[in-house]
């Protein structure tokens, strides 16, 4: 008996995490998955390999059991991703693993146009046929065919339009883990300094372009690995807009200068971890720009998607960059220090 | 070599107020002032040349005189 727990994994993850116990000759395992669609790829794992499935619902999550001797390796014929709501670059993401995993036809519904775009640039650079179909809005974007799975994205753009500095830096940053040449598009100058900054620091090179009004900054060649090691060994944890809560204007002008001394300082945190009212410093030009600098200069920035959303500004920080409660305590137990704010 | 422009206050209370009406402009940075101008804490604002004027004119309508100075850094 083998108990998986990929609740809150994309897929083909999932899919992946029970291939690998099928091959470890595991005759029962038991998979907790959280969306319909990866029940549906295990149902198609389940066939391949030769054994049976059942599925039962519990809550908001599915229990999937697969039983019997099963067959290890058996290809991955045909595999569908959900990658609805999930903005570039998750969703080329979650196709990359899926090829590299052998998957034959690939299909993967998305909602958003630069989503095809990427989609189809991944595909034709596995050399495979891609086509798209349109309903409503939503597409269809099925790879298929032959051609050779790269473990690597070639080209992707990201859309950080609407979003004020640093989150664009952020995004970027985190395509970059897994894109070779980003684009990114933005709507204010201020964001394409950042990017070129961030360029610079990370040794690549940078294009810009004017396309209909919006730039286009276009981060290439090899340039050095984005580190996911902490550029320190403490982490700041802020739950406040202001330093201290007397209800005064200074708490907030002293948190300005607290963020512009920080990017002065040799001494970075590792992390910065924002939480109720401290993610409204996204809402502030100063403290846009200090956390701008600190994201280029490898300090990683988390936002509490609960208080984005509490304070009606989850539009400022998409979802790339926003964080729950796990992450937050798992980021803190990293550090001997956390300073809080 | 870039200039910074960096104006110190006597008081906490006249940084305050400067800021409140530059706020909106977009062409100020809070800052600690720095160690060169002084070593005791306090805020000072700091800007680019090309904001200078405009900067100054602002700071005329406050009624804070003679209670702020300006400084050229190097950087």
């Amino acid at each position: 008996m083998t108990n998986i727990d990929a609740r809150g994994k994309n897929c083909p993850i999932p899919v992946i995490m029970t291939k690998k116990v099928i091959a470890e000759g595991a005759k029962e395992i038991t998979v907790l998955v959280d969306n319909k669609t990866a029940t549906l790829n295990l149902e198609k794992l389940a066939q391949n390999s030769g054994m049976s499935f059942t599925c039962k619902a519990i809550g908001n999550d599915f229990e999937v059991v697969l039983s019997g001797e099963g067959k290890a390796n058996a290809a991955i014929e045909a595999l569908t991703l959900d990658a609805m709501g999930k903005a570039c670059p998750t969703p080329v993401i979650m196709a990359k693993n899926a090829l590299v995993e052998g998957v034959k036809e690939l299909t993967v519904l998305v909602d958003n146009k630069i989503a095809v775009a990427n989609l189809t640039k991944l595909g034709e650079n596995n050399g495979k046929a891609v086509t798209v179909t349109e309903e409503e809005g939503k597409f269809t974007v099925v790879i298929a065919g032959e051609g050779v799975a790269k473990n690597e994205i070639a080209a992707a753009t990201i859309d950080a339009t609407k979003v004020n500095c640093p989150i664009p830096v952020c995004m970027a940053k985190n395509a970059l883990k897994d894109v070779k040449e980003l684009t990114v598009i933005v709507d204010m100058p201020i964001a394409v300094e950042n990017l070129k900054k961030l360029a610079n620091n990370l040794g690549k090179t940078v294009g810009v372009s004017e396309v209909d009004g919006l730039f286009h900054v276009t981060l290439g060649g090899e340039g050095n690995p984005v580190e996911e090691k902490p550029v320190g060994d403490w982490c700041v944890f802020v739950a406040e807009k202001s330093i201290g809560t007397a209800p005064n204007e200074l708490g907030g002008n002293l948190m300005k200068m607290y963020l512009y001394t920080l990017t002065q300082s040799e001494n970075l945190p590792g992390a910065m971890l924002f939480m109720n009212e401290g993610v409204k410093v996204l809402e502030n030009e100063e403290m846009q720009l200090s956390l701008a600098e600190l994201a280029i200069k490898g300090v990683k920035l988390i936002f509490c998607g609960a208080c984005l959303n509490f304070y009606g500004i989850s539009h400022l920080c998409p979802a790339a960059n926003i964080s729950n409660m796990y992450v937050i305590v798992e980021e803190m137990g990293k550090y001997n220090k956390v300073v809080k704010i | 070599m870039a200039k910074k422009y960096v104006i110190s206050f006597e008081s906490t209370h006249g940084a305050i107020a400067a800021r409140r009406v530059l706020d909106k402009s977009g062409m100020i940075r809070t800052i600690p002032v720095p160690r060169a101008i002084s070593a005791a804490c306090g805020i000072a604002i700091s800007f680019e040349e090309e904001n200078l004027d405009y900067v100054m004119s602002q700071m005329k309508t406050l009624d804070i005189e003679g209670e702020y100075e300006l400084h050229i850094l190097e950087e």
